[in-house]
């Protein structure tokens, strides 16, 4: 029986191929038949199959139903296989014979590139394995943004303006000209509505050119490569190109026509050397609330940023736009699901896109527009992760046209995947709701595909609130050798107008300091069970004077778990020497919604995260209304 | 928006009085109701109607209290780009932004501003330069004209370059003949902001036989 076992094994396997690569025009004959006996009986079957020269497997899920199969028959063919199938139906103890026709199936995530409805005469296409992902430069196959699934739906951007908040755009490069909006695009750096690059021996100031193509260069033009929303326009607003910058630069240019531009890109914040915390000022502070407050009718501006090129050595923690609750924080892997080595992880950064940073062969980097007419291969850095990510959020938006700042990061949750994604040093793990997230990687890389559709049928989140969860205002007193752990009892305001129950963002605002800032560890655990790294060990940062004041470490891992009950924080030192240090303040403020997000939402795949979200939701709603039964027939009596 | 007010203020007082006929499943008896539950349904029927206060982000939020001088990046004292289409130009000095060599634009040296040439729709009624080719050859021509200072020769005051004055001359606003003063320099100025435009190098990158 075991060696039958096995060979059904092989049959089924090449009946997979025979699916696979079968053509769907004229049906397929496969040499395995349905057949019915007269008496049911495994001995019969046995004995009826192999006078036939048919190997036989009973039919587990139906009564007197039998699988033969033939192996002198050609795996698949055009023509029904007549003469075997008379001679078993003449077989009088054979009720009925039926031979199985191939259907056409494809393996998910594994397409030819000749495969996908699209034409692209765009000569570096091909090389655009962050778009389409065939194994080039030693990558691996599948592991790509999926934006092919959102094209062949129609969504290219049509319609959604992304601006590029950089050094300039060459906007008279022909795979951009068609795609450059204009009237939304502004040169602060040196005052005029035109941001075109500022000329320099070494080319530097190519980078927003190159950010540009990645977005929105045009499609089957013949010219380098294609945008990922090749349909959207692209605004340049350049900013980072004068002699310093100010705050009003860095204000005006995220509040840069708000209602024109839908989608900001950024690939710059605090120095990456590993010893800066710093965020954005007064202006920018506002400029950016304004834009998700304000911007796009009200929906909010979507403000999307690199995470940072500080490597293992530094933490977006400390980079106050990255880890900003308003901004969709990106990290970068490679095109074989590593890890970049400039990756900075922090617990802030919700998704990751690609781009190269370890490998040297320049196919691995990404292929867009350059400087004056020209193309590259070799964009990279995590500020090319960003403009990726821009344009799947335009995929999104022309998805549907209503979807707030909130949405775009619950569909980011939602939708992102581990794919192949790994890391050494991390381990994937799932938070208190099951949804699965990595500290490098946010909740993995986006998915245009499944972004757009489900943004297609998305209901806009319930309102937003905010609750100081509880704080701890005592010094105490951090430990040189093990760790100072303390615990805060919450109940997430409930009872009061601004109860959360539903968590988006975390905040743990932070008053310390340490003889060397830089051997400072910080964890925070939910009542749930998710621990997120708040703060990890830089090395190269030996203040010892400022400190964090009240500084707020965000942590996305714990999105849509409940708030209620005991969070932990654990400080500790890691370093070669030892050092002391004095927690003043804990403050855990909580961001999320009173109503579930996803208990109204259109389920469409049964095996997705919002699947599972939902049920989830569903299941707690009905839990707590039977508990408040309870207590209230318990108060009762 | 009175009726809608209306419909609300009814909504409240049949909460309030007649939640248990309404809700026969639900055990609970008008005065047990607690406020939380009120303060759900209530707002569940406001999102509904589409009437919601609109809850908004407060800057509070985040880190207020940031003084000194900021330290931002994204340019290109990060390392060595692959700049040029075959990323064959040399990593000359890194760029005005960012580093951290103080410059003094002395008289005769200046930042200079990129040529402004017209994109598709745009005429020379828009201030723009039309039919400006887009080469390198061009945009140094435009910028040598400005007689700022010579890119080929590796800014010659990059020694004596000093960002303070330069704030300060710029402030000032008078010396500068050519163009206006730009106000988005004006106001509270940002230390070493630079993009994060590419890759430092790490000693692990893996070396791939060429």
């Amino acid at each position: 029986m075991e060696g039958g076992c096995g060979s059904q094994w092989k049959a089924a396997g090449l009946l997979f191929c025979v699916m696979v690569f079968a053509s769907a025009e004229r049906p397929v004959f496969t040499n395995h038949f349905l057949v019915e006996l007269h008496k049911d009986g495994e001995e019969e079957a046995r004995q009826v199959a192999a006078e036939h020269g048919f190997g036989v497997r009973k039919l587990p899920f139906a009564e007197g139903l039998y699988h033969f199969y033939h192996n002198g028959l050609a795996k698949a063919k055009r023509r029904r296989s007549l003469h075997h199938k008379r001679q078993l139906e003449r077989d009088p103890r054979i009720k009925m014979a039926l031979q199985q026709e191939g259907f056409d199936r494809k393996k998910r995530g594994y397409r030819d590139i000749n495969e996908i409805d699209i034409n692209m005469n765009d000569p570096l296409f091909t090389k655009q394995w962050y778009l389409f992902n065939t194994g080039q430069a030693d990558g691996t196959p599948g592991l790509d943004l999926n934006v092919a699934e959102a094209w062949e739906l129609g969504y290219t951007g049509k319609g959604v303006t992304i601006g590029i908040m950089d050094d300039g755009i060459d906007y008279l490069h022909p795979d951009l000209a068609y795609n450059y909006n204009s009237d939304a695009s502004y040169d602060f750096s040196s005052n005029d509505p035109y941001p075109y690059p500022r000329y320099t021996d070494d080319w530097f100031n190519s980078h927003g050119t190159r950010c540009a193509g990645e977005v929105s260069a045009a499609a089957s033009n013949n010219i380098c490569g294609v945008g990922v929303a090749y349909n959207s326009k692209v605004a340049g607003i350049r900013m980072l190109d004068q002699p310093f910058m100010t705050d009003i630069i860095e204000a005006s240019s995220i509040s840069h026509m708000p209602q024109l531009i839908d989608i900001y890109s950024a690939s710059w914040g605090p120095t990456d050397n590993g010893k800066t915390v710093d965020g954005p000022r007064e202006l920018t502070l506002q400029a950016m609330a304004d834009g998700v407050n304000k911007g796009r009718g009200g929906k909010g501006s979507i403000y999307v940023w690199a995470s940072g090129d500080g490597g293992s050595y530094d933490d977006c923690n400390c980079d106050g736009y990255a880890s900003s609750m308003w901004t969709i924080s990106i990290n970068s892997a490679i095109n074989d699901g590593r890890t970049a080595l400039y990756d900075e992880s922090c617990s802030s950064t919700l998704a990751s896109t690609f781009s190269n940073g370890r490998k040297r062969n320049p196919e691995a980097g990404v292929a867009t527009t350059d400087l004056y007419g020209n193309c590259t291969l070799r964009h990279s850095g995590t500020s090319a992760a960003a403009p990726e990510a821009a344009g799947v959020f335009a995929l999104a938006l022309e998805a549907n046209v209503d979807l707030t700042w909130r949405d775009m990061q619950h569909l980011t949750v939602l939708t992102s995947k581990r794919n192949q994604l790994h890391d050494e040093v991390h381990q994937w793990r799932r938070n208190g709701v099951g949804l699965e997230f990595n500290h490098l990687f946010g909740y993995g890389v986006l998915d245009a595909g499944a972004m757009v559709k489900m943004a297609k049928d998305w209901k806009t989140v319930p309102e937003r609130f905010h609750c100081v969860g509880g704080s701890v205002q005592n010094p105490e007193k951090i430990p040189p050798t093990g760790k100072l752990v303390l615990t805060l009892q919450t109940n997430a305001c409930e009872g009061k107008e601004n109860f959360v129950r539903y968590l988006e963002h975390v905040q743990a605002v932070i008053t310390v300091n340490a003889t060397r800032r830089g051997d400072l560890n910080i964890n925070m655990t939910s009542p749930m069970g998710t621990k997120s790294i708040l703060l990890s060990r830089r090395p190269r940062d030996d203040d010892s004077k400022v400190g964090f004041d009240k500084w707020p470490f965000m942590t996305t891992h714990t999105w849509g778990e409940d708030a209620r009950g005991t969070w932990t924080l654990e400080l500790g030192f890691v370093g070669s020497a030892p050092q002391k240090g004095l927690l003043k303040e804990w403050t855990l403020m909580l961001h999320g919604t009173q109503s579930a997000p996803y208990i109204d939402q259109v389920v469409r795949d049964y095996q997705s995260k919002l699947a599972m979200s939902k049920k989830q939701e569903l299941e707690e709603e009905l839990d707590e209304a039977v508990e408040r039964s309870l207590q209230s027939i318990l108060r009762k009596n | 928006m009175t009726s809608r007010m209306a419909i609300l203020s009814g909504l409240l007082f049949w909460l309030l009085l007649e939640w248990n006929p309404a809700f026969a499943y639900s055990p609970r008896t008008p005065d047990r109701v607690s406020e939380t539950d009120i303060q759900r349904l209530l707002h569940g029927v406001m999102e509904q109607l589409g009437i919601a206060r609109p809850r908004v982000e407060y800057p509070a939020h985040q880190a207020m209290n940031l003084v000194g001088p900021q330290s931002i990046e994204g340019g290109a004292h990060e390392g060595l780009q692959h700049l040029g289409p075959f990323g064959n130009i040399p990593n000359i000095v890194a760029e005005l932004t960012g580093d951290n060599i103080p410059k003094d634009f002395s008289e005769d040296q200046g930042y200079p501003d990129p040529p402004n040439p017209c994109p598709l729709g745009k005429t020379a009624d828009d201030g723009c330069l039309e039919n400006a080719p887009d080469t390198a050859e061009f945009s140094r021509e435009f910028q040598l004209d400005q007689h700022l200072f010579d890119p080929e020769h590796d800014y010659p005051g990059l020694g004596k370059w000093n960002k303070k004055l330069l704030y300060e001359k710029m402030k000032g606003g008078q010396r500068r003949k050519r163009r206006s003063v730009n106000p988005y320099l004006q106001g509270k100025r940002l230390d070493n902001v630079v993009a994060k435009k590419s890759v430092p190098h790490f000693s692990e990158e893996e070396k791939e036989p060429e």
